[in-house]
């Protein structure tokens, strides 16, 4: 299977190569394909009681505490299953930005974790969303959805508004396989965030956030009178910039980044914001090292 | 604001507000999202609205220094009474002819009622107002009042004359009541046409001028006189000067009128500031009224029309009593407007004005002009005693009209009566204590007394004596000699005698109006002849009527002479309508505004966005 070795050529492949190794020693000693998850399935591990209804296995009813107690219950096992990965990809043209492009950062970044997950054996899927969900390669385990995977992303070509909430919806709503969720956004929707990732997190997905933004995001320099386009939507607004105005909005960006770090604590998303200047292999050793997900 | 049309310059705004807009075009931007961007302008629009007024202030200041320097140029003013009322006010009404100036549709004396009206009116309670109407002669209208509604309706009665005026005297007469104790002001209402404001240096006598004038056109008649020949006495010719006092060509159509006939007509080109002189013979009746009228429109019409009396036929008429004087008689008869009668007898004497007796005896005097020669009349307070060989004259009274213009120095007389009961003052010329001549004046009678036969002295030989005959004749008939025609000036005094007895005459003005004058001066002094035209003398006067005209080029001459100063002058020049106000020009303030805006704008301009 061919896929565009412009983006992911021979270096970017080596490197990718490197990270697995370095992956496989920060988590040597744990079991391939075991991630426990907490469905209820047929493992040995117990995972709970519940009461008994009529239809429920006698194999699994309590008889210690039916003597105790004269009440049926069932015990439950926790579902041993292989971990499942979905990257979701933010292809705004808001993400056709910067230099270079967060785009293309996303790509790469989406390239490596997902390279990680199939050498670790799990399933990796990768789905792209601008105003609407539009790819979408389903989780698969082995050698060929690598390929799947490169050739996905490099697919990818920005275009539409951004909408989370409803792309990011659609998402959960159509996905089965429950596992870890990793949005690879700008996160810069008019609707917000929070109504997307409370969707995922409904569906008990574990949800990874990861927002790339690029220096002009962060330090803009334009001063003077400008008319400033939005690049997705066409939409204008006319500022007086200068130093101060810059000071403001860099006050606005943190507390944007504020809101964002405080919605993820509450909900257990873990949270990674990232600058498209940062060489993607450090952003994946500095995700590992944080004890973020994958294993 | 006195040059509305640098108001024009405000166009320059629209101008600025165009560059401004070239400048301010806005870049375009592209950014990812404006999401950050619209948080922004929640949590902080009124800030950044702030911030891009403060950008469009530097458009704002522009405009602002376009309409200060804008304004600047157009002069505006402020009015202000630039110190308090003083507790009296000396208001002067120049009604000379010129205030009869059209103005708009009245004239500028009702201008100036007008503007010094609403100054009285305007004054506080405790101010005291003196008015002056300044015509050819100053008169008190109002003393020391407080009274404005009084003052107003004085200054309303009052009435621009025909007459040519002086305002000098009128300040010097205003000034003349200023309290030393107390703050004064002199408020002039005048045109200006006259030196006087321009002589009094209004700044340094505390004289404000209330200016009620403008540039006008005039031609007028400066000239009008009717007059003997020079070459052929007993032939008359009538003489016009026109003068023109404005800046343009004039065509002036002239009509001269004798007893309301038409007896010349041209048409009469000025240059402009030309003056042109008409001479007319001619040979008709001398006993008419003679018209002269420009058949033409100007702003001032008192000096478009001339009037004269025609009086060549008034001649005196003098009897000369005695053996025979060649002297006497031979300058007698060099009189032109003389009429002599030689008799040797004197039998009566009621149709002479003057009686001369040349050594003869005199009847008594009772009524009439005399001259005695070598001779006393029996009803003179004066007696013979003898006579005085060889006297020599020792002083004589060289002011006395009589004595006027000549010498008696080294007189040869062979003798001369001596006559006593001559009172000091009666005495004219002495030889040591005796008279040599004296004059004796009664109510009626006039008596010139010389005490020398004029055939037994050099005296005839002599140039002092057609001078003194002259001189007598002049002072005996006052007028008689100097012209043919009976004419003043409006304004002055004419004086004329009337026959013996008559106790009341009248005089008739242009208006018809009539002065009744009871139990006359001979001669009478009649001065209310401030309106041009002819009057008539009625109740049997010697003189039945005369001629009153402006003729006076300075008062023809209507243009205002004096400009207040322009500005700075801390507040002595006038405008109409603004009494008792000056004009605080706001130009300086502006000017210093705009200095002020220009480095803020700059500042705002060059600053770093």
């Amino acid at each position: 299977m061919a896929f565009d070795r412009t983006l992911f050529d021979t270096e970017f492949l080596q490197k990718l190569g490197y990270l697995s190794l370095v992956s496989k020693r920060l988590h040597r000693g744990r079991a391939r394909g075991e991630h426990l998850t907490y469905r209820k399935g047929s493992s040995l591990e117990f995972f709970d009681y519940r009461s008994y209804e009529p239809g429920d296995d006698f194999r699994y009813i309590d008889w210690s505490i039916f003597n105790r107690l004269d009440r049926l219950v069932v015990k439950l096992f926790a579902a041993e299953e292989d971990l499942s990965i979905h990257l979701l990809v933010d292809t705004s043209l808001s993400m056709d930005f910067g230099e270079p492009k967060k785009i293309d950062y996303a790509r790469k970044v989406a390239a490596a974790l997902g390279y990680i997950g199939i050498t670790s054996l799990d399933r990796v899927g990768v789905s792209v969303f601008s105003s609407e969900l539009n790819e979408f390669l389903p989780p698969h385990r082995g050698r060929n959805q690598l390929f799947s995977l490169f050739d996905a992303l490099s697919k990818i070509r920005p275009g539409g508004r951004t909408s989370l909430s409803r792309s990011l919806g659609k998402y959960s709503l159509q996905s089965r396989q429950s596992g870890l969720v990793i949005v690879i956004s700008d996160l810069f929707d008019p609707e917000g965030y929070e109504s997307a990732i409370q969707a995922l997190l409904h569906k008990r997905y574990d949800v990874v956030l990861l927002q790339i933004l690029n220096e002009q995001e962060l330090s803009p320099t334009e001063k003077g009178e400008l008319k400033l386009v939005d690049a997705e939507t066409g939409e204008s607004e006319r500022f007086s910039v200068d130093s101060e105005c810059l000071l403001r909005y860099q006050e606005t960006l943190m507390s944007f980044f504020k809101e964002i770090e405080q919605f993820c604590l509450k909900r257990g998303v873990e949270y990674l914001r990232i600058i498209t200047s940062t060489p993607f292999e450090d952003l994946i050793l500095k995700y590992l090292r944080q004890g973020m997900h994958l294993h | 604001m006195e040059k509305p049309l640098f108001l024009l310059l405000l166009l320059l705004i629209p101008l600025l507000v165009w560059l401004h807009s070239l400048r301010g075009r806005r870049r375009e931007v592209a950014v990812p999202s404006l999401v950050i961007w619209r948080r922004l302008l929640r949590n902080s629009g009124r800030s950044l609205r702030f911030r891009r007024f403060l950008r469009n202030l530097a458009l704002l200041l522009q405009i602002l220094v376009v309409v200060a320097l804008t304004l600047a140029l157009t002069d505006p003013f402020l009015l202000k009474r630039s110190a308090p009322y003083p507790p009296h006010i000396i208001l002067i009404m120049d009604t000379t002819a010129s205030m009869k100036t059209k103005l708009g549709s009245g004239s500028r004396f009702e201008e100036a009622k007008r503007m010094a009206v609403r100054a009285v009116n305007e004054l506080p309670e405790a101010t005291r107002v003196t008015v002056i109407s300044a015509g050819s002669k100053p008169a008190l209208v109002a003393p020391y009042s407080d009274d404005k509604n009084r003052v107003g309706g004085l200054i309303q009665q009052l009435e621009a004359t025909d007459a040519a005026g002086y305002l000098r005297e009128a300040v010097f007469l205003g000034l003349s009541f200023a309290n030393r104790e107390e703050t004064t002001e002199i408020w002039l209402f005048s045109d200006g046409a006259d030196d006087s404001p321009k002589d009094l240096e209004l700044n340094e006598t505390g004289v404000r001028l209330f200016q009620a004038g403008r540039q006008a056109r005039n031609t007028g008649i400066t000239k009008f006189q009717f007059r003997r020949r020079l070459d052929r006495p007993e032939l008359y010719e009538i003489l016009v000067q026109l003068t023109s006092y404005h800046a343009v060509v004039d065509e002036v159509p002239l009509e001269l009128l004798v007893g309301g006939r038409s007896i010349y007509r041209e048409t009469i080109y000025l240059e402009p500031f030309d003056e042109r002189i008409l001479i007319v013979p001619y040979e008709g009746l001398r006993a008419d009224r003679a018209v002269v009228e420009l058949k033409k429109t100007d702003d001032f019409s008192v000096d478009d029309r001339g009037y004269v009396v025609l009086t060549g036929s008034r001649e005196i008429q003098v009897l000369l009593v005695g053996p025979g004087n060649y002297f006497l008689e031979s300058v007698l008869s060099a009189f032109p407007n003389l009429h002599l009668t030689v008799k040797e007898h004197y039998t009566s004497g009621a149709e002479y004005d003057i009686i001369v007796f040349d050594r003869v005896s005199s009847p008594p005097l009772d009524f009439g002009n005399f001259i005695l020669i070598d001779t006393l009349a029996p009803n003179l307070p004066w007696e013979i005693g003898g006579y005085l060989d060889n006297p020599v004259v020792s002083s004589w009274q060289k002011s006395h009209p009589v004595l006027r213009h000549l010498t008696l120095d080294d007189l040869a007389i062979r003798r001369i009566k001596r006559i006593t009961g001559v009172k000091e003052n009666q005495i004219l010329c002495r030889a040591g204590n005796h008279p040599v001549m004296a004059v004796y004046e009664q109510q009626n009678i006039r008596v010139l007394y010389l005490g020398f036969n004029l055939l037994e002295s050099d005296f005839p030989l002599r140039v002092s004596f057609p001078i003194l005959i002259g001189n007598v004749l002049a002072w005996l008939s006052p007028g008689a000699l100097a012209s043919p025609t009976n004419q003043i000036r409006a304004g002055e005094t004419f004086s004329f005698p009337i026959r013996e007895g008559i106790r009341q005459i009248s005089v008739v003005k242009p208006n018809g109006d009539v002065d009744q004058i009871e139990a006359p001066e001979n001669p009478i002094h009649y001065s209310n002849t401030s309106t041009v035209g002819f009057y008539s003398v009625l109740g049997a006067a010697a003189l039945d009527q005369f001629a009153v005209n402006l003729l006076s080029k300075s008062e023809s001459d209507i243009q205002p002479r004096y400009q207040p100063p322009a500005r700075g002058d801390g507040g002595r020049s006038e405008e109409p309508g603004f009494a008792g106000r000056t004009k605080n020009y706001l130009w300086p303030v502006l000017v210093v505004v705009a200095l002020l805006l220009v480095p803020a704008e700059w500042f705002l301009w060059m600053r770093k966005w």
